[in-house]
């Protein structure tokens, strides 16, 4: 009853990686924010953990095929932001983030619609969206996010807390940052 | 008080993302319990983390990407196509106990907890997830009557997040056992059911998935998923709440 590599591999690929497929595609939209690009980095960064996957070891296989995503899209973004001759930046400091200490009163009382919750999302810088997307939507811990993001996870923890900062003023006050 | 405001506030977004052991969630919450400005912050924080999960326009994974996906993986040279989990099912059962030899490390000493998780796995490698489709909990929970020495509670947690899918029955340890289904976004969770005492593991990670064992009522209770820990303990926490 002998299984070929090739049933294993298989068979491995669809125990620990096929179950994020799904999580790796929203991670990449909310990157790229662009439908077929995502769905080209899906593709790609699956058939890369299809090719490595041997190297799991039991580790966490979520946090190890996000990262691929990750990965990829961000080779996506440095070709685009090239084609525009641009240089890809993840530099905090560059970024306008509106840091008002939100008002918890106006924010109990205010009305978020699922549309502005999703606008105000989108409007973070990439570096925020990041982690607020693998922390609220993939449910990883600050651990796994810093392994997703290759950074440390002070850096994951005040980029957090400046993405909620920046969506809390967006949706309670309305006042857009530049 | 023992500890200020200052460093209570730094602990709250660590509380709100369950990043704390029990002691520190023990300061936070007898702190905010007579501290009305920092419980306005952590409600804040609470409602803001609710509403972005709630709202989120999360995409369900096109057939057709996923299709490409496994064409470009694990889909074996046919002439006609199959659904991916068509031929893994018939190696499965072998499958499963061959990969746990064949990788080291993976290799989970809990004998209980890899049966838990391999059920897990089948359900959703086979299509067999449910045999009584529905979000029902009164059309559920009397189908398990007859075919199980015990009843389940199956609560009703759509409102939670988690909404009901249906449920089948199970084997675990040669004894006919409930199985539960409920999602979180397009994730499954399994909870399987017995009324079997003699297992006594709390909580297991076997390759990515998630295990949490409660008692309630006088049954056995095993949540099994590969959504996060604390969304699980979160469901757990759902589970009986609303399961009285
Ligand atoms: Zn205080």
């Amino acid at each position: 009853m002998a299984l070929s590599l090739k049933a294993v591999q298989d068979a491995k690929f669809k125990r620990v990686v096929m179950p994020y497929v799904e999580y790796g595609f929203n991670l990449a939209l909310s990157l790229l924010q662009n439908r077929s690009d995502a769905e080209d980095a899906i593709q790609e960064a699956s058939v890369k953990a299809y090719q490595s996957v041997w190297q799991l070891r039991g580790e966490d296989s979520r946090a190890w095929f996000l990262r691929i995503v990750r990965n990829e899209c961000m080779n996506i973004l440095r070709t685009r932001s090239q084609a525009r001759g641009k240089e890809l930046s993840f530099d905090d400091e560059i970024e306008v983030v509106d840091q008002r200490t939100p008002n918890p009163v106006e924010v109990a009382e205010g009305n978020w619609t699922r549309a502005a919750m999703n606008e105000a999302i989108g409007k973070l810088s990439i570096g925020l969206r990041e982690v607020l997307v693998l922390r609220e939507i993939e449910g990883l811990s600050y651990q796994q996010i810093a392994e997703v993001t290759g950074t440390p996870i002070g850096t994951v923890m005040s980029r957090l807390s400046r993405a909620r900062t920046a969506l809390l003023n967006q949706l309670s006050g309305g006042e857009t940052c530049p | 008080m023992s500890v200020t405001c200052t460093e209570v506030l730094k602990l709250i977004p660590l509380y709100v993302d369950g990043e704390l052991d029990a002691l520190r969630i023990d300061e936070v919450e007898r702190h905010v319990s007579d501290c009305p400005e920092c419980l306005g912050q952590l409600e804040m924080l609470q409602r803001l983390s609710q509403a972005v999960r709630a709202q989120y326009d999360y995409q369900p994974l096109p057939d057709s990407v996923l299709a490409r996906i496994e064409a470009a993986t694990v889909r074996p040279l046919r002439a006609h196509p199959v659904r991916w989990f068509v031929p893994f099912a018939a190696g499965l059962a072998i499958g499963a106990a061959a990969i746990w030899m064949v990788v080291p490390g993976l290799v989970r000493k809990d004998r209980f907890a890899q049966q838990l998780v391999s059920s897990h796995v089948r359900s959703l490698m086979l299509n067999n997830l449910v045999d009584v489709p529905s979000s029902d909990r009164h059309t559920v929970k009397p189908w398990f009557q007859g075919k199980l020495s015990f009843s389940p509670t199956v609560p009703d947690l759509a409102k939670q997040g988690f909404p009901l899918l249906g449920g089948r029955l199970e084997y675990l340890e040669e004894r006919p056992a409930a199985a539960l289904v409920y999602r979180r976004n397009r994730h499954i969770i399994n909870v399987f059911v017995t009324d079997n005492p003699v297992f006594g593991l709390s909580e297991v990670d076997s390759a990515g998935f998630h295990v949490r064992h409660f008692r309630f009522q006088g049954l056995e209770y095993w949540a099994v998923s590969e959504v996060s820990e604390p969304d699980l303990k979160e469901f757990e926490e759902a589970f009986v709440a609303s399961g009285a």
